[in-house]
């Protein structure tokens, strides 16, 4: 059986969530905040910035469940679907790459200012 | 059974971000009715001055942001619920908000920034040329060891009995900010509930000092 839709799935959320992290992380030097939310939307989102820290940690946890789908032994019955399974993992180490590097990115912020 | 989770996840975002930006508009809308007076300030006038003394006695807050950054939206919505919303009716309280453009803002935004305090005892100041937050970061030393950060972000108390005298500002009683290049100077970080705790106290002991 594939595992493209479970690796596609934990790869897109974790870029997903770390756009998210980003949003939080940029949230006090970003002035689009205000443009796009509304004021009373840039203080939610201000206010929920403490969260930051939890979504990286889940960007990481998915991406790490995303490693294990591809480098996991396959079962006897996937042995000689080795093509797709080297695409996924690129698609995993690309996803990894983006995703760190956003997330790096999230917290520059802090010590700016 | 998972493309099924994945998209009602795809839905529920995203009717999250609509609410969200929905929100944030309507408040937005509803803002625009309340017209603080702003006071321009730039270096050759004595406004803020001016006012600061003539409101010698009462205990005075002042706020230094930038009325388009989130974080001091943020601290100007704390400051209105946890502090001015719970003082004491006739509390010898005034409050100066500085709005400087760090990241953009400008006067059109002081309206909406002015209604998160939900008092009519602020005065705004918008001071275009940002000169106030290069003057209150030496006034407060807000050196980090390699440069000057700007004050900006920065939550003041100022004694009943504090004068400006001269060019700069006096020291403040209290200081809290949310910047993050400050890090080594062990500043409290903003918290609105401390904050109040500390205007509470002064006006107590002004109170017992020079009952009303």
């Amino acid at each position: 059986m594939s595992k493209k839709p479970q690796v596609v799935g934990v790869t897109s959320g974790a870029l997903g969530l770390s756009g998210l992290a980003l949003a939080f992380g940029a949230c006090c030097v970003a002035p689009w905040a205000v443009t796009v939310l509304g004021v009373s939307g840039a203080v939610l989102l201000a206010r929920l910035a403490f969260v930051q820290p939890y979504v990286v940690a889940a960007t990481l946890a998915l991406l790490g469940i995303g490693f294990s789908f591809v480098y996991r032994r396959p079962g006897a019955e996937a042995v000689c679907d080795i093509a797709p399974q080297s695409r996924l993992r690129w698609l995993v180490w690309g996803a990894a790459i983006v995703v760190i590097a956003i997330d790096v990115a999230s917290f520059v912020p802090r010590f700016l200012g | 059974m998972l493309c099924g989770s994945r998209r009602l996840l795809g839905i529920a975002i995203g009717i999250s971000a609509l609410l969200l930006v929905a929100y944030g508009r309507a408040d937005g809308a509803h803002q625009v009715d309340a017209s603080p007076a702003v006071v321009v300030s730039k270096g050759e006038d004595q406004r803020l001055q001016d006012d600061f003394n003539r409101d010698n006695g009462f205990v005075r807050l002042m706020f230094l942001v930038d009325p388009r950054c989130p974080e001091c939206l943020r601290g100007l919505a704390d400051m209105g619920d946890d502090v001015l919303a719970k003082l004491p009716e006739g509390a010898r309280v005034k409050v100066y908000v500085v709005h400087e453009p760090v990241i953009g803002g400008s006067d059109k935004d002081i309206p909406a920034a002015a209604e998160l305090l939900h008092t009519t005892l602020a005065r705004h100041y918008w001071n275009p040329t940002g000169d106030f937050g290069r003057q209150m970061s030496r006034v407060l030393g807000y050196w980090n060891g390699s440069r000057w950060v700007y004050a900006w972000d920065t939550w003041l108390i100022y004694s009943p009995d504090a004068v400006w005298s001269g060019k700069n500002p006096p020291q403040p009683a209290f200081l809290m900010h949310q910047l993050g290049g400050l890090g080594n100077l062990k500043l409290p970080r903003l918290d609105s509930k401390i904050f109040a705790a500390k205007v509470n106290a002064l006006l107590a002991a002004r109170d017992q000092h020079d009952p009303p």
